[in-house]
């Protein structure tokens, strides 16, 4: 074989292969960016309560020196001093009337301080984090303003944004995400085959056609369980109401129908033209009700779809993007190589079964 | 009986998945994409199998 016939039928598999690999390997060990995991207790009662915070990833030399609580204009800065052991930062706070009883019996988001030996100073924050109570009132007026700027002035380490809830879990962008990227790419180049079968007639086109829509399934089932162990883990639920997840489900469905109408039709070229035809006007549906309906949806889990907002919005310096995209690209292409494998099996065994014939 | 065992399982599943501050999750997502494509070669494998045994050749 020539070198560049070699090098034309097999780079893109290896292309896939490394760009799998190495986006697994560093979407596994890039570290997170610090940030708060959790606080307790999660309701601040009494005088002078004392509130606790897991901090994660929080590098050498940096100390907590502030804690803050903010809801809207007003600010609660801790009392005294901040006690650290291990990942576990805890400081008491003298809520008063200064700042008007509407402070009380509402949330907080928490915010802690970290400096390092420079005086370089950081702030991490868990939004909404902490309800405070009406009872940490003393009773005292005298004013309590929190100074701070929220300035960020040191080197922080480089990572993967730390977000609330999703924490570690952010990880799952580069894994269950490419599943539904590689099924709508399958699906779409299933769609040029069957075009290319009808405009020209040949059966290997649709026999690429339905190897596609095969592993583009296998991709989908993949996605839907790693989707639902990944909403478990964050969402609360193992198939939570949201418009993107039964849009797919519903889709599925239309591509399983595709599976049982092929399966009854016996006459190669009928069943050829029959399912292309099926295949071209399901496309567009399956588009629209996993992409454009949760787009339109005014509630939905789904980052980039109705209320909420995508990654991107958190994604500061591009740790995200760098790995996603190529990882994106990598899995499209190793769903298109077992696809590929589909096809030149079922091409074989069609050989054997017109010679038997 | 069975709901209760179910529920167990589930929360058992739950405290799996959120512990290591929700890593569990992505090591469970890396592991189900595992177990999917490894069936999905297992099938392939039986196929081949059953076409290599009419092989007219």
């Amino acid at each position: 074989m020539k070198i560049n016939t070699f090098i034309r039928k097999q780079a893109w598999k290896a292309l896939g292969l490394i760009l799998v690999l190495t986006t697994l390997t560093a979407g596994l060990f890039i570290p997170l960016k610090p940030g708060i995991l959790d606080v307790a207790p999660q309701k601040l009662s009494g005088t002078n309560p004392q509130l606790k915070a897991y901090v994660y990833n929080v590098p050498k030399g940096w100390k907590a020196r502030q804690l803050l609580l903010q809801s809207g204009p007003i600010q609660w800065l801790n009392q005294g001093e901040i006690q650290s052991e291990n990942s576990q930062v805890s400081a008491r706070f003298a809520p008063n009337a200064s700042q008007g009883n509407n402070a009380f019996d509402r949330l907080y988001t928490v915010f802690i301080r970290l400096e390092n030996d420079q005086a370089q100073s950081n702030w991490i924050s868990l939004p909404d984090a902490v309800w405070l109570d009406s009872s940490c009132n003393n009773g005292d007026t005298t004013a309590q303003i929190a100074a701070n700027s929220y300035q960020q002035d040191g080197d922080w380490t480089t990572g993967f944004p730390h977000r609330p809830i999703l924490n570690e879990s952010i990880r799952n962008q580069f894994f269950h995400v490419p599943m539904w990227f590689a099924m709508m790419f399958l699906l779409l180049f299933s769609v040029i085959y069957a075009i290319r079968y009808l405009s020209k007639g040949r059966l290997d086109d649709d026999l690429r056609a339905d190897a596609l829509i095969r592993v583009a399934l296998l991709a989908g089932i993949i996605g839907c369980v790693t989707g639902s162990a990944w909403a478990r883990a964050t969402w609360g639920s193992w198939w939570p109401r949201d418009p993107k997840l039964n849009g797919v489900a519903l889709g599925m469905i239309m591509y399983f129908a595709y599976l049982l109408l092929r399966s009854t039709l016996k006459d190669p070229m009928q069943r050829a033209r029959l399912s292309s035809v099926y295949g071209i006007f399901v496309f567009p549906l399956f588009i629209a009700l996993v992409w454009i309906m949760p787009k339109l949806s005014s509630n939905t889990l789904h980052p980039g779809s109705g209320g909420t907002v995508g990654f991107k919005k958190y994604d500061l310096d591009d740790t995200l993007k760098l790995v996603f995209y190529p990882a994106v690209l990598g899995w499209i292409l190793v769903y298109t190589w077992i696809a590929q494998l589909l096809y030149r099996i079922n091409r074989i065994a069609q050989k054997f079964e017109n010679h038997d014939a | 009986m069975m709901p209760n065992l179910l529920q167990s399982l589930s929360e058992a599943a739950v405290g799996f998945l959120v512990s290591e501050a929700k890593f569990n999750a992505t090591a469970t997502v890396l592991v189900l994409i595992f177990l999917g494509i490894a069936l999905y070669l297992i099938r392939l494998d039986r196929k081949i199998s059953a076409i290599e045994k009419e092989d007219p050749s």
